[in-house]
């Protein structure tokens, strides 16, 4: 148990961040739309009805969507897009889907390749782009439900301004709509495309994300 | 599908939308008007909610089951339409449009004899709360 904890604690630290994160969001959102109810001279909802509600739910997923469309994005350009003296980035000359050979797919796999790496046709193709496929379909996913739960909490409060409630369709070309994703993505842009020029030249001696500290800024594709 | 059930139905997959909703928010704004019609002014006010109870008072000036059966709220046949989103309905009738709030798991009446403006502003309406 203590060594699975040891080797796993990273992705363990980051999970209790997001449990704790989550219930922090839920209780200080319950607590936020209840004073705006009380304020508007409406009913004060559960703790139970609010973690059901489409506000809540739209608070949620627009932040999951952005984020991992971000991944998607990050792990399909750096395939064929470097930058060099990032260690985000591969070799300048490795652009590409690269060889069998450098993959390990195919007759390159050896015994500790997964199965489908070396099963050939449609299995290789689905393993060789799982994590991007994952991304992809996570992102449309939580951007889909966004979209759903955010037409109802925008409708909901129309009904509150006693205007006409529009349709999904409506909302899907509304500004309500792109404002929420739109704050998220140009964020997430932002982030990951600053970590990949910082890395360059900043350090944090020990971690994988940063280059050696003595690296040369010109170096690509070096982690430490 | 139904422009009412669209928002029940999409809710279903992210959060608990009850399957009546929509009928338990019409039979109150129904119940509302029938008790203003059967001149049940004590009634209608249970049916309200507390801002708009005390809107009413304070713009007639006197308490609210006389102050209600003043007011011009017009007499309706069965709602044509109730559209749900978490805790608002709005629900209309061929001869008016009521909007409605869930407090405590019951509906209660915000807005009634209200009447559609131009462009996106919102319904002038009789009587209001919040």
């Amino acid at each position: 148990m203590r060594k699975f904890v040891r080797e796993s604690s990273l992705s363990i630290f980051f999970l209790g961040l997001f449990v704790a994160s989550l219930v922090g969001q839920a209780y200080a959102g319950w607590k936020q739309l209840n004073a705006q109810q009380v304020a508007d001279g409406l009913g004060a909802v559960t703790l139970g009805e609010y973690l059901t509600s489409a506000d809540f739910a739209v608070d949620v997923t627009e932040n999951w969507q952005s984020e991992y469309l971000q991944f998607f994005f990050y792990i399909l350009m750096t395939v064929w897009l470097v930058q060099k003296g990032s260690p985000e980035s591969k070799e300048l000359d490795r652009t590409g889907r690269e060889s069998d050979e450098d993959q390990k797919v195919g007759e390159h796999a050896d015994e500790n390749s997964p199965a489908w790496a070396s099963a050939g046709g449609i299995r290789q193709w689905v393993y060789s782009s799982s994590l991007l496929l994952t991304m992809g379909v996570v992102f449309l996913l939580s951007w889909g439900i966004q979209s759903v739960a955010g037409w109802i909490a925008y409708d909901e409060e129309r009904l509150r301004s006693l205007q006409e409630p529009i349709s999904w369709s409506a909302y899907l070309v509304n500004a309500d709509f792109w404002a929420r994703t739109l704050q998220n993505w140009q964020s997430e842009f932002l982030a990951v495309g600053s970590m990949a020029v910082l890395a360059i030249y900043l350090r944090e001696r020990g971690s994988p994300e940063s280059k050696p500290v003595g690296a040369a800024h010109e170096h690509t594709g070096v982690e430490g | 599908m139904s422009r009412a059930a669209a928002p029940c139905l999409a809710v279903l997959l992210l959060s608990a939308c009850s399957s009546t909703a929509e009928s338990d928010a019409g039979e109150a704004a129904t119940a509302f008007y029938a008790a203003v019609a059967a001149d049940d002014g004590a009634a209608a006010c249970r049916l309200m909610t507390p801002k708009t109870r005390s809107e009413v008072e304070k713009s007639a000036g006197k308490p609210c089951p006389r102050a209600v059966l003043e007011e011009d709220v017009p007499s309706v046949g069965a709602a044509v339409r109730v559209e749900v989103y978490d805790t608002m309905a709005q629900v209309r009738f061929a001869e008016d449009t009521a909007f409605l709030t869930r407090i405590e798991d019951r509906w209660r009446v915000v807005a009634v004899a209200c009447t559609p403006q131009p462009g996106d502003r919102p319904y002038d309406c009789q009587v209001q709360g919040g």
